[in-house]
């Protein structure tokens, strides 16, 4: 079980190192926050029709936080360096790509976890239910594995500010639909079935980028 | 660079994967029943007793069908003013029967497609000028035309600047000396 | 009939096909009832989307050939596709808003192909905005590689994804024509697949010229770098 142990311990480094510097959780969280203070002005949150466009508005913001958030997350490893330190470090590629990414997912997971009350007391609509919960842990996966890729491949273009959301946002749009529509169901609808369909697409799709990462990784790192 | 069992696991997972996106695989494409068209207009409408609005559509020779509105019923009709009027028949029932007998009263020809039986749905047969709207036909292939070309004289722009090069290239005589 | 015959080859028989195919779509094609002159768009518009789905299969194999072999040839014709497809895509795009407005009075109708399209475009733009701004050289075509494998297995998904939603939200478009590919008689379709022939045609013939141009400037730039002279245009 040493690559597991190699997974745990490169998650908690980088773990460690956001809890001493807060920044990947705070640029998510801030940015996310103030996209929901502005849907108030923009939207009248008081009638029933805008209250429809709560989880729309809830991984939009999500989902553009945290294109941010990763920039910001691995520029800075990147340019001092320690990311290539790893690589030339005795690691497989794929034990680094799955400790990146449970990193990144721990961030995006907790920072939407956060989100959910901020959305609930804003918009007066309840987010706070365990479904949510299934609904944050299985979209975070599917957000985590294609941002940890996208990034690592795109941190070291000269745009990189618009790179990687071009890349990304694109990419993860079923796993939008799947949010909204899964959040859709929980706060407006009542239709269980249609909950569970959306959950098990999202949990289909995870698991086949996450496969198909796990192998290209390998193809995006070397020199 | 894998080992055997992480190779195992991961290929596990795909198919996993797999599993989930079929158990989703509802039959979205269900069988469809035989689409029949009519085009007429109407020359009654009935609300009878278990609240079911049937419509007899007239055609152009004579022959009169009665055919059932179900709830999920297309509506797709021009009102007076010339303004599309959309809706499915179970989100507005009221307002669609006073369109459909303002169309009735208006003698419209109603394009109708059905199963035999109910309704899927109803729209204006429009176009008795078929030489409407011909201006998008003509914006849309003058525009992909345009669109061709200006990539192909894109790329022979690129292709002569590179074989100018070749050309300047193969005169000068330091090139013999590089590829000898 | 040796290779250097194929373009030649490749470029008459588009010219004649895409000739023979706009002869049948405005000459012979009787025009339909519902909608007028206007459906005639549907004999481009179909064929278009064909390509550019065609495109983003030609980049994945591409891509997967080039992970495989790490031959250049594979790699050319990955962005060479790329290309192809993005002009592809955003006519489609195009074409199939002129076409709604007309018929059904909106632009953008919440349909699943539209919105797949709308998402293929925008990969296809991502792939060569990515291959421009990072640095040249090996590491790029990978990475660009593996963004066109991703791409193209997220297609079908966002395709699936988008018809689950529709369910939810059916798209109100009314009238015949919604079903685009119900009540097709004869000639309609006869027209429809000389087209679609042509335009594939068309497409196979664009990545054939921008793959010989690109194959010409990977020739000057590999000379450039063993010599010492300098470059002119490059």
């Amino acid at each position: 079980m040493k690559s597991l142990k190699t997974i745990w311990l490169i998650a908690k480094n980088d773990m460690a190192l956001e809890l001493r510097r807060r920044e990947v959780v705070l640029t998510i969280l801030g940015f996310s926050t103030l996209v929901f203070i502005i849907f108030t002005f923009t939207l009248d949150i008081k009638t029933y029709e805008s209250q429809k466009f709560v989880p729309g508005i809830f991984w939009s913001a999500i989902a553009f936080a945290y294109a941010l958030g990763l920039n910001k997350r691995f520029a800075s490893e990147i340019e001092n360096g320690t990311f290539e330190g790893l690589l030339l470090a005795p690691i497989s590629r794929d034990i680094i790509f799955i400790g990146k990414f449970l990193g990144n997912f721990c961030f995006l997971f907790i920072s939407t976890l956060i989100s959910l009350p901020i959305t609930t007391i804003l918009f007066n609509i309840s987010l706070f239910r365990i479904e949510s919960l299934l609904i944050c842990l299985v979209i975070s996966v599917g957000l985590s594995t294609l941002g940890t890729l996208f990034a690592i491949m795109t941190v070291r273009v000269r745009a990189k500010e618009i790179m990687l959301p071009l890349l990304f946002l694109p990419a993860i749009s079923p796993l939008l639909l799947a949010g909204v529509e899964s959040m859709s169901e929980l706060t407006i609808g009542s239709n269980y079935s249609e909950f569970k369909t959306w959950i098990s697409f999202a949990v289909a799709y995870d698991l086949l980028f996450f496969v198909i990462s796990v192998f290209l990784f390998h193809y995006t790192v070397q020199e | 660079m894998i080992y055997r069992y992480q190779t195992k696991l991961l290929v596990s997972i795909f198919l996993a994967s797999i599993y989930f996106f079929s158990v989703n695989v509802d039959p979205i494409v269900a069988e469809t029943p035989e689409k029949k068209i009519t085009n007429g207009f109407i020359t009654n409408i009935v609300t009878n007793e278990e609240n079911t609005t049937i419509i007899s559509v007239t055609e152009s020779d004579g022959k009169t069908s009665n055919l059932k509105i179900n709830p999920e019923t297309n509506i797709g009709i021009e009102s007076v003013a010339g303004e599309r009027w959309v809706s499915i028949f179970s989100e507005k029932p009221q307002e669609s029967i006073t369109r459909l007998k303002d169309q009735q009263s208006r003698l419209i020809v109603l394009t109708v497609v059905h199963d035999g039986e109910s309704i899927l749905s109803i729209s204006n047969a429009d176009k008795r000028d078929l030489e409407l709207n011909l201006q998008y036909l003509f914006i849309v292939f003058m525009i992909t035309w345009i669109v061709f070309f200006a990539y192909i004289f894109y790329l022979s722009r690129r292709q002569n600047a590179i074989n100018r090069d070749i050309k300047l290239l193969k005169s000068q005589p330091s090139y013999e000396k590089e590829t000898k | 009939m040796n290779r250097s015959h194929f373009p030649f080859l490749l470029n008459t028989l588009t010219t004649i096909s895409m000739v023979f195919a706009i002869w049948m779509v405005f000459l012979w094609v009787p025009t339909e009832t519902n909608q007028g002159a206007v459906q005639r768009i549907l004999y481009i518009h179909v064929p278009i989307a064909w390509g550019a789905m065609v495109s983003i299969c030609i980049v994945a194999v591409a891509s997967i050939l080039y992970l495989h072999n790490r031959s250049a040839k594979w790699d050319r014709i990955a962005v060479s596709s790329a290309e192809a497809g993005a002009i592809f895509g955003s006519m489609m795009l195009f074409s199939g808003m002129m076409w709604a407005r007309p018929v059904w009075g909106v632009f953008w109708t919440g349909e699943a192909k539209l919105v797949t399209t709308l998402i293929l475009f925008l990969l296809f733009v991502a792939y060569l905005m990515f291959r421009n701004y990072f640095p040249e050289g090996i590491q790029q075509k990978k990475i660009a590689a593996v963004i066109g494998i991703i791409g193209a297995i997220d297609t079908p998904v966002i395709y699936f994804a988008a018809n689950l939603w529709e369910r939810a939200h059916p798209p109100l478009v009314t009238g015949p024509a919604s079903d685009g590919d119900s009540l097709l008689s004869g000639s309609i379709e006869l027209t429809l697949f000389v087209s679609a022939v042509a335009f594939s045609l068309l497409l196979f013939s664009l990545i054939n010229l921008r793959y010989s141009v690109h194959k010409s400037e990977d020739a000057v730039n590999l000379f450039y770098r063993n010599s010492s002279i300098e470059s002119n245009t490059l």
